[in-house]
């Protein structure tokens, strides 16, 4: 056996956990006194030790079991860095021992094979114990804080911003903080999306209206904190999750199950815009099929010369009256190509490029950059310095979680930095785009959308670019009509116009007959 | 719409003695609200800017030649 040896370091949210910084001083310690040389090191920061799912801890036991492995000795500060759960330490443990690779703990003290083996399963069962208790624990005092009127832990959705209070007690001698929400800056801005979502408006209409740039993928999680806009605080809404899936296979729990404390923060809607959007989400959740997330572009856009709306069927058809129908497919691809055609001109291509850059946020000052980069170096020196305190004391541990409060910190100002970074270097690659690179990236657009099945990227696109789509059903003579000048408020459609609607006219529409398809062909066609 | 009823809507319309319309479309004034597209199509660059390896904070100690 040589003498190299390998880290496994994690820490995770606790609060009283070791930091890595703390565990990798330890193991190096360690590794002197046993004349090992580490050689690499794996670390899972925040990550829980309940499952085996840490990045790191997978690319341990890949490298475990690769062959010219060039160590043979793995270090942990004790067992729970590797699993809190019994079942996966002793599974590692027996890798490891097929592996021909040793497995010392730092906080395991040398004894004979027998104790030794007795202390492991002693210290192992503790380590469940712990987890499992933590857990309930967790969650009860989650669910006081709720009817405190506190926030239950998570982020702050869109439109909010965490304000935190000391609440009078000190816990290891730290005041304890807990959080209220409190409107922020674009609040505002929530309040009249989510004013015109209860009104049954279509999401992409009303970003393109209100000029928002936010995800389209964020707004359906948005949405569903509906009662979180209404001033309520809710927990208990997530299903428990488990190997990155739901247990019960649906995201949310049923409603009835929701626990609601009432009026914690400032509102930004009503009660009923609340229930209304909400109604709205449940009547999609019911009837939203793979199809209705395909197909079915240009609904809410293509209506006949005289106004009667087409609709789309439950069989890739637009519709219009009795029996009169045409296949969706032809109708967006012949919409599209003309789209992308009339797209293809270079001062069009001029207005979209100046699009872009207007579309970008406010540049970023690299003062901001210079800045917190300097900020990183100062915590990560303060850090150092701490965890060499902690070094020199009895009891370490209120220093050691000033070390884990300081590495929180420089994560979140690592990420900031980064986001900054991002932004910088995209406002920096926006700048060199023309004409001919938007015309590049649209001809890309549309090979990419010819025949695809998913084009809900366009959808957006179209609610804003395109007043309505005439569509003859007798002839199938079709005109694009393009809005003339940005998107006007008068231009707004009602309820026919929203998702839910047409799911709902789905569900209506009788079943195809057989026969029925030739028939709806033939008049179209 | 769902590739095998696409199939069937094609095989149907090129079965003989059948009248086919081609849809012909017409634009009435130009593209001008283009605010969605230009975000759309800055969100795809950003998203290939985006594709670069994340960095998961566990760096081998070795000789790069080993």
């Amino acid at each position: 056996m040589t003498n190299r040896a390998v880290c496994y370091l994690r820490s995770s949210k606790d609060r009283s956990d070791v930091s890595i910084d703390a565990q990798r001083r330890a193991l190096h310690e360690l590794a002197s006194t046993r004349n090992l040389a580490i050689v690499a090191e794996y670390a899972d920061a925040v990550e829980s030790g309940k499952d085996d799912d840490r990045p790191a801890f997978q690319r341990l036991l890949r490298d475990l079991k690769a062959p010219g492995r060039p160590w043979e000795h793995i270090l942990a500060l004790d067992t729970a860095r590797i699993a809190r759960r019994q079942m996966l330490a002793l599974i590692f443990e027996q890798e490891c021992e097929r592996a021909g690779v040793r497995l010392t703990f730092r906080a395991v003290p040398d004894a004979d094979p027998i104790t030794m083996t007795l202390l492991k399963s002693i210290l192992r069962a503790m380590d469940e114990w712990h987890s499992l208790t933590s857990r309930q624990k967790g969650l009860a005092g989650m669910a006081e804080n709720v009817r405190q009127g506190w926030r239950a832990g998570g982020r702050a959705p869109r439109g909010y911003r965490l304000e935190y209070h000391a609440t009078g007690a000190i816990r290891d001698g730290q005041p304890v903080m807990k959080s209220r929400l409190v409107p922020d800056e674009i609040a505002h801005q929530v309040t009249m999306y989510l004013r015109a979502r209860a009104g049954g408006e279509m999401r992409g209409q009303i970003l393109a209206r209100l000029g928002l740039d936010w995800q389209a993928s964020s707004l359906n999680g948005m949405e569903w904190q509906a009662l979180t806009y209404a001033g309520h605080t809710v927990w208990n809404m997530h299903a428990e999750r488990e190997g990155g899936s739901s247990k019960s296979g649906t995201k949310r729990r049923p409603r009835s199950e929701w626990m609601i404390q009432r009026e914690t923060h400032e509102a930004l809607i009503t009660d009923d815009e609340a229930e209304a959007i909400l109604a709205q989400l449940e009547r999609q959740r019911a009837t939203f099929t793979r199809q209705d997330a395909s197909g079915y572009l240009l609904t809410g856009l293509l209506q006949t010369p005289d106004g009667a709306a087409w609709a789309g069927d439950s069989g890739g058809f637009y519709r219009v009256a009795k029996g009169t129908r045409v296949a969706a497919y032809r109708v967006d691809e012949a919409v599209l190509a003309r789209m992308f055609d009339d797209l293809d001109d270079e001062l069009t291509a001029a207005k979209v490029a100046r699009a872009m850059r207007e579309a970008l946020a406010e540049p970023v000052d690299g003062r901001t950059i210079a800045g917190l980069e300097k900020r990183v170096a100062g915590l990560s020196h303060q850090i150092g310095r701490t965890v060499d305190l902690a070094g020199r004391m009895d009891d370490p541990a209120p220093v050691l979680r000033r070390v884990a409060e300081l590495e929180s910190e420089r994560a979140g100002v690592v990420e900031r930095l980064g986001e900054l970074r991002r932004q910088q270097a995209a406002a920096q690659e926006v700048e060199t785009i023309g004409p001919a690179e938007v015309r590049a990236a649209l001809r890309t657009l549309r090979q990419e959308m010819e025949g695809a099945e998913d084009r809900a990227a366009l959808r957006p696109v179209l609610a804003e670019l395109v007043e309505r789509i005439e569509l003859d059903p007798a002839t199938l003579d079709c005109r694009l009509h393009y809005r003339l000048t940005g998107v006007s408020l008068a231009s707004r459609r009602g309820a026919e116009m929203s998702p839910v609607s047409w799911s709902a006219r789905v569900m209506v529409l009788p079943k195809r007959r057989k026969g029925e398809s030739r028939r709806g062909i033939g008049i179209a066609a | 719409m769902n590739p095998a009823l696409r199939e069937n809507d094609e095989q149907e319309r090129r079965r003989p003695g059948r009248r086919v319309r081609a849809i012909v479309v017409q634009s009435v004034g130009k593209p001008e609200a283009v605010s969605s597209l230009a975000r759309l199509l800055l969100a795809r660059r950003q998203a290939r800017l985006a594709e670069v390896p994340k960095d998961d904070e566990s760096r081998s100690l070795l000789p790069a030649e080993q």
